[in-house]
């Protein structure tokens, strides 16, 4: 049994990240204490690519050090069945989230972008979103009903696009105290 | 006799046909829905066993056509308006064909159906089109479409039949200013 295997045992769930969704919850929401504590109960993954994609972006670097305390990185083997579900391009994070998730079936991929999600029903690959992510934090009692209205309001007033259904589910999440 | 054997439904484009209409609950196609469904398909498998030549809608099978009009003959396939669905004997022959099909192959057309089936001639066309450019050469729609490009990539994106790194590449923009301007848009 690798290192890796051992330790990935130990953890309640294991989430594999897609950039856009890092951009989200680390970036926007800023949620790197809520990262910090989620990580001790679960495993949370990073593929190389989406790492580089993450760590492209304008304001990204100065969290890295953060990053690296909530995220593992994986170097990911491509599945090559994807490679006609993405036009034979392997340049998007997602070929590399779902590649993992393929390999590892009981781990969650972290993805928002619908066609992504598709490829993943089509694989039967379990997927969650941000907002996902949020209420996963939330049930752990990471997050208080106070960040949870920071959280809200920072995705509102971001320039992140949600959809209207998303902007609903988050404010059930946001909102909703009981 | 097998339904394989008494129609034919050993020639691919014959049993591509049978077996598209038969998945994601045999949802009726329109003649260019499954003529792209059909083509997307072949690139997947990057296979060229139906002949597809470039004409005025980009990619079209004359041997599709002609292959759907003798199942309609056959009584495997109704048309209904200017939709296309499976008869009770067109079902049998679906399940019977679905058997000699790997699964890889029948994931890809349940895909490609799910991907096309719903969208609108314009997103379909333009979509496919920028999928596979050479079937650009000879359309007498490429053009008009790409000047709504601005309307038509972020509804394919937004849809979930492209990624974002997909939808950015085709608009000349950056994968961020992309999402950003879903947002303003919204």
């Amino acid at each position: 049994m690798t290192l890796l295997n051992r330790f990935l045992e130990q953890h309640e769930q294991t989430y594999v990240f897609d950039t856009s969704t890092l951009i989200l919850l680390f970036e926007k929401c800023g949620l790197v204490d809520a990262f910090a504590k989620f990580t001790q109960k679960n495993k949370l993954l990073v593929p190389s690519r989406v790492m580089e994609e993450f760590f492209a972006g304008k304001n990204a670097e100065h969290h890295r050090l953060a990053f690296q305390n909530c995220f593992t990185a994986l170097n990911v083997d491509l599945a090559d069945e994807l490679l006609p579900y993405f036009n034979f391009d392997s340049t998007s994070g997602e070929i590399w989230v779902i590649s993992y998730a393929l390999k590892n079936p009981s781990c969650i991929c972290v993805i928002d972008e619908r066609f992504a999600s598709s490829v993943c029903l089509a694989f039967s690959v379990t997927t969650i979103g941000a907002i996902g992510i949020i209420e996963e934090m939330k049930k752990e009692g990471i997050l208080s009903p106070c960040d949870l209205q920071g959280i809200r309001d920072k995705i509102r007033n971001s320039r992140f696009y949600l959809s209207k259904i998303l902007c609903d589910e988050l404010d059930r999440i946001c909102l909703d105290h009981k | 006799m097998s339904a394989v054997t008494e129609y034919g439904l050993d020639s691919p484009a014959k049993a591509l046909l049978v077996l598209v209409l038969s998945l994601k609950n045999c949802e009726p196609m329109n003649k260019l829905h499954f003529q792209k469904a059909i083509l997307y398909f072949e690139r997947m498998q990057q296979q060229k066993d139906i002949v597809f030549s470039n004409f005025h809608y980009g990619g079209v099978s004359y041997e599709l056509q002609e292959d759907l009009d003798t199942l309609i003959e056959y009584g495997l396939i109704d048309k209904v308006g200017n939709k296309y669905t499976l008869t009770k004997e067109g079902e049998r022959s679906a399940e019977e064909l679905s058997k000699l099909y790997d699964c890889e192959a029948l994931r890809k057309l349940a895909f490609v159906k799910q991907q096309l089936n719903d969208l609108p001639d314009k997103e379909l066309l333009y979509l496919m089109y920028r999928l596979f450019p050479d079937t650009q050469i000879n359309s007498t729609e490429f053009k008009k479409l790409d000047a709504e490009k601005q309307i038509l990539i972020p509804r394919l994106f937004l849809k979930g039949r492209i990624t974002a790194h997909m939808a950015s590449e085709w608009l000349g923009m950056s994968e961020c200013d992309f999402v950003e301007s879903l947002s303003r848009a919204a």
